[in-house]
C-alpha cells in the first residue's frame, strides 16, 4: 500500500513536472504563430529587400539585412549584410560582416569578416580582417586584409594584431 | 488585403534602419524604420507604428500606422489607422481613416477603371501592373 501510495505521489510529481513544460510550450506557441500574419514581429531586426524590389539610395542603421533584389548606393550597417543568390548590388558597402551569394560591384568593407558563397560574383575591392571564399565564387579585384595605410587608423586600439581584435573593436562600436 | 500576389514575400525595412533613395518593384513592403525618397510598387505598403516615411508613395494598398509625409496614391485602398498620420495629398479608390488618425491634405478619389492622372501616368511600373483595362 505504501508503495502504491508512493507511486501515486511520484505520478503526481511527474504530472506537476510536466505542466510547467506544457505551459512553456504553450507560451512559446503564440510567439511563433504571428509569423504567418505579421512576419515583421519575429524578424524585426532583419531588414529584407525582396526579389522584386529595386532600391537606389543610401542605407544606414543597425541590424541585419538581406538583399534579394537589386540595390545601388551607399551602405552603412552596424550588423550583418547578406546578398543572396540572384541579387545584384552596386556601390560601397560597410558592415560588421558580409555574406555574398549574388553579384556585387564596388567596395566591400567588413569589420569582422566576409564570406563569399559558391555563386558569388564580386567585382571590386574588399577590406576585411577575415575572409572565406567557397569553390565557384568569382572575385575580380583587390583584397586588403591588413591595416595598411588606412586613413581611419584608430589610435586607441594599439594592441597586437590578434584574431580577437575584430570582435573587440566590434564590441567597442 | 488578401489580394493574390505574384511574389509571396514581404520586404521589410526594420526599425533601426534609415534609407534615403528610391524603391521600385512589385512586392509588398513594410516600413518600420525611416525612409526618405520615393516608393513606387505594385503591391502593398504598410507603414508600421515606428515607421517614418517622407516620400511620395504609389502602391495598391497603403496602410499607415506611423507617420507619412508626402503625396500618396493608392490604386486600391488607403487606410490610415488610429495611430497613423498622413501629411500630404492622397489619391485613392477607397479611403479608410480611423478615429484618432491625423490627415492633413487634399483627398481625391480615383474612379474605378481610370488610370490615375499625374502620379501614375508616367510610371514604368504601371505597365507591369495587372492589365488595367483602358477606358474606351
Amino acid at each position: 500500500m505504501t508503495l502504491f501510495g508512493k507511486k501515486e505521489k511520484e505520478e503526481e510529481a511527474s504530472v506537476s513536472d510536466d505542466s510547467p513544460a506544457a505551459k512553456n510550450t504553450f507560451q512559446l506557441a503564440p510567439k511563433n504563430k504571428p509569423k504567418s500574419t505579421a512576419e515583421g514581429k519575429t524578424e524585426e531586426s532583419t531588414t529584407l529587400f525582396g526579389k522584386h524590389l529595386k532600391i537606389i539610395g543610401n542605407v544606414s542603421g543597425e541590424g541585419n539585412m538581406v538583399i534579394l533584389g537589386s540595390f545601388e548606393g551607399e551602405f552603412n550597417l552596424n550588423g550583418q549584410l547578406e546578398v543572396a543568390q540572384g541579387a545584384r548590388a552596386k556601390g560601397n558597402f560597410n558592415a560588421t560582416s558580409i555574406a555574398i551569394n549574388g553579384n556585387v560591384e564596388g567596395t566591400l568593407t567588413a569589420t569582422e569578416k566576409i564570406h563569399m558563397d559558391n555563386s558569388a560574383k564580386i567585382t571590386g575591392r574588399i577590406v576585411t580582417p577575415k575572409v572565406s571564399i567557397l569553390d565557384g565564387a568569382v572575385f575580380d579585384g583587390e583584397m586588403q586584409m591588413g591595416k595598411r595605410s588606412t586613413p581611419a587608423s584608430n589610435p586607441t586600439a594599439s594592441g597586437p594584431p590578434q584574431t580577437a581584435t575584430a570582435s573587440a573593436t566590434a564590441e567597442k562600436n | 488585403m488578401e489580394s493574390g500576389k505574384t511574389s509571396g514575400t514581404t520586404s521589410l525595412l526594420s526599425k533601426k534602419v534609415k534609407i534615403e533613395g528610391d524603391i521600385q518593384g512589385d512586392e509588398d513592403l513594410r516600413v518600420e524604420g525611416h525612409f526618405k525618397g520615393t516608393i513606387k510598387v505594385v503591391g502593398d505598403i504598410f507603414v508600421g507604428q515606428s515607421g517614418v516615411v517622407q516620400a511620395d508613395i504609389e502602391a495598391d494598398n497603403i496602410i499607415v500606422q506611423g507617420q507619412v509625409t508626402g503625396n500618396v496614391l493608392a490604386r486600391k485602398q488607403l487606410e490610415i489607422q488610429s495611430s497613423g498620420q498622413l501629411l500630404g495629398d492622397c489619391q485613392a479608390k477607397s479611403i479608410d481613416i480611423r478615429e484618432g488618425a491625423i490627415f492633413e491634405g487634399r483627398s481625391r478619389m480615383l474612379k474605378s477603371p481610370a488610370t490615375p492622372p499625374g502620379l501614375g501616368a508616367g510610371a514604368s511600373i504601371s505597365a507591369q501592373s495587372e492589365a488595367k483595362p483602358n477606358p474606351a
